[in-house]
């Protein structure tokens, strides 16, 4: 095993390597993730619960939703998370200059995907479709208002991490930061992959 | 790290000890006496509503007293987390101001519910429409308030991201900050129960009551957990003058 070390390692990051292989972030984050998707798993299944007692009227309802508003979300989305693991690992070698920039790429997308939900959620409103209109809609309002407070909280994480890494970050505990941000909005990214799937696509 | 900051390490721990005695007061009254636990569903008509304040009256309303007497049982623990978190910030100490006012105001969102329930109970034979309003009122008061908790939440996250304190003796390890992240990002389901009658997202469901309970409580007692690590290793600094 290689000594812990401050000098760019093979992957040309600046981080010391730990001996036992390298946790994305740090420890300490993953009880924010494990913690959030458990919680995200509960909402998930009791969906999925909710839903076998009335297969025909969720089916109904889903079809009031549009699976190419619900699909660019995702590919804007993943386009961002992208950018973000892009921005992270430009952070980690030093490179103050496309850290940055990539990091703001990754919020315009995330933007994207507000002003999409924005127009959604009016469209939805203007046909009389409200939360108590079927169970479903209490799902697909609450579920996707949710996440998109977890959108909204990761956007302001990404503002911030354009600002902070156009210094260079010298501090192990700063990069750490930085990656455990970029590791939030994987996450961000993986909720919203599954609830596209459960409430656009599953039949 | 300023040392017109260091206060009385024993009367810190007695303002710790006093946040976790006073909180199980609540908690009894709260589960035992008043029976709110589980919450009673949102969906309850008036008649539904008038019983849970009529039957064991007397009851309820000693539950009230007690939850009135112990419901500002995070102000203690509120003041010595700013006092922490002011030994570790540079100059004027922001974070702790923020939080500790944050704590303060928002204790109010524990403890009028209680006095709230307890005018629901006082005249328990009215009309039930008029018990149903009061009642929601209080539930509502109770679930769904949001904008302060995140700003005092935010602080402590600030502060345990950015000291120069090994986290062993801080009483804001940097896995305290994260587990403070969680419960902020969690928060934000409080206020959705102003949609939701029915179901989990209602004020008696898993995202704006259960889930909240659950890190509340164990943030509570990790962060009670911490600082009291923290006075112990600052105490054992004083006495050997270090």
């Amino acid at each position: 095993m290689e000594p812990a070390t401050l000098s760019p390692d093979n992957t040309g990051s600046l981080r010391p390597e730990p001996p036992g292989g390298h946790i994305p972030g740090e420890a300490g984050v993953w009880i924010l993730l494990f913690g959030e998707m458990t919680f995200f798993a509960l909402l998930f299944g009791s969906f999925l619960l909710y839903r076998t007692s009335d297969i025909a009227g969720f089916t109904a309802s889903q079809a009031h939703l549009s699976k190419a508003v619900g699909l660019t979300n995702t590919l804007l989305l993943l386009t961002s998370s992208l950018f973000v693991a892009k921005a992270v690992g430009a952070a980690s070698r030093g490179d103050t200059g496309s850290a940055p920039r990539l990091f703001r790429f990754g919020l315009a997308c995330a933007i994207g995907f507000i002003a999409l939900k924005g127009f959604e959620y009016y469209e939805l409103l203007e046909r009389g479709i409200v939360v108590n209109s079927h169970v479903f809609f209490s799902f697909y309002f609450g579920l996707t208002v949710l996440h998109l407070g977890h959108v909204v909280i990761g956007s302001v994480l990404l503002g911030a991490m354009s600002v902070a890494t156009g210094k260079l970050l010298t501090k192990p505990s700063h990069i750490a930061l930085i990656e455990s941000g970029g590791c939030f909005w994987h996450m961000v990214d993986l909720l919203w992959i599954i609830i596209f799937a459960l409430l656009y696509l599953v039949e | 790290m300023d040392k017109s900051f260091h206060a009385s390490t024993r009367s810190q721990r007695f303002l710790v000890w006093l946040t976790i005695v006073l909180a199980v007061v609540f908690a009894i009254s709260y589960v035992g006496l008043m029976r709110f636990f589980p919450p009673p569903p949102a969906s309850l008509s008036a008649e539904e509503v008038a019983p849970l304040y009529s039957e064991h009256n007397i009851r309820f309303r000693i539950g009230v007293i007690f939850g009135l007497i112990s419901g500002g049982f995070l102000v203690p623990i509120t003041i010595v987390i700013s006092l922490q978190m002011a030994r570790l910030e540079k100059g004027v100490p922001i974070w702790a101001i923020l939080q500790a006012l944050t704590g303060v105001v928002g204790t109010v969102f524990v403890w009028l519910p209680v006095l709230v329930w307890g005018v629901a109970s006082f005249t328990a034979e009215r009309a039930p429409e008029l018990t149903l309003l009061i009642h929601e009122f209080g539930w509502l008061l109770f679930i769904t308030p949001l904008s302060l908790f995140p700003m005092q939440l935010l602080g402590i996250i600030v502060v345990a991201f950015t000291k120069d304190e090994p986290d062993g003796h801080s009483a804001f390890p940097r896995w305290m900050g994260y587990l403070t992240a969680w419960q902020l990002v969690q928060s934000f389901g409080g206020p959705i129960a102003v949609l939701f009658k029915t179901g989990i997202f209602s004020w008696a469901g898993l995202l704006p009551f259960w889930a909240p309970f659950a890190l509340f409580s164990a943030w509570l007692a990790a962060i009670c957990y911490t600082v009291l690590r923290a006075l112990r290793h600052q105490q054992q600094l004083a006495a050997t003058g270090g």
